[in-house]
């Protein structure tokens, strides 16, 4: 098995993890959701600012750079 | 406008916006103008929150309750499992950032690409990504 495969791999598990806790999150309650997490990170003024960019930087990278 | 007549709408807008986005390429005037359109539609969104008080559902700010509303839990143990995957995300991120011979440590960006390397791919994260910034400035 080549570092590519590994790495993808590991990409692919720590998205199951983010599913699993959003999984977790939905079916107990005991967690909070991932849409709890976000109105946390844009609560405030500078979180809102700050998740603004990031959304910006992710667009402009993706799909312009 | 109906509730369906509405979404209904939306929908066809996305599969519209999908379609013609799927047509640019990143480095093109094309692509830059489509995720400056982004900007704007998203950033006004925002601009109209500010200004008018009474803004259609679809574009207002959610009253939704607190976030920490369980009892039992302390703070700390209900957030662990998200910071946890989260810290070890942007870990692995730059694990593969600094790791050489780049080819061999794929970053996000690169499995990103792959998925956006097609016309279909293109449009669908284009349409995913505007989706996430309206879901953003209304919570």
């Amino acid at each position: 098995m080549t570092w590519r495969v590994v790495t993808f791999v590991v990409w692919g598990l720590l998205a199951g993890l983010l599913v699993g806790c959003q999984v977790l999150a939905v079916r107990t309650g005991r967690i909070p959701t991932a849409g709890m997490l976000v109105r946390v990170a844009v609560g405030g003024r500078v979180g809102r600012t700050v998740v603004a960019l990031g959304w910006m930087w992710l667009g402009w990278h993706a799909f312009a750079r | 406008m109906t509730r369906v007549a509405r979404w209904s709408s939306l929908g066809a807008a996305g599969v519209l916006v999908a379609l013609v986005v799927s047509l640019t390429r990143p480095f093109t005037w094309a692509s830059e103008l489509a995720v400056t359109i982004g900007f704007v539609g998203v950033l006004g969104i925002v601009a109209a929150q500010w200004w008018s008080p009474s803004l259609p559902g679809v574009l207002a700010r959610q009253d939704l309750p607190p976030p920490l509303h369980a009892e039992g839990a302390r703070w700390g143990m209900r957030w662990a499992p998200w910071v946890m995957v989260l810290i070890a995300t942007v870990g692995w991120e730059v694990y593969c950032y600094l790791g050489t011979p780049r080819s061999a440590h794929p970053t996000l960006s690169v499995v990103l690409d792959s998925i956006d390397a097609t016309h279909v791919g293109h449009g669908v994260t284009f349409v995913a990504w505007l989706l996430l910034g309206w879901y953003l400035v209304t919570r």
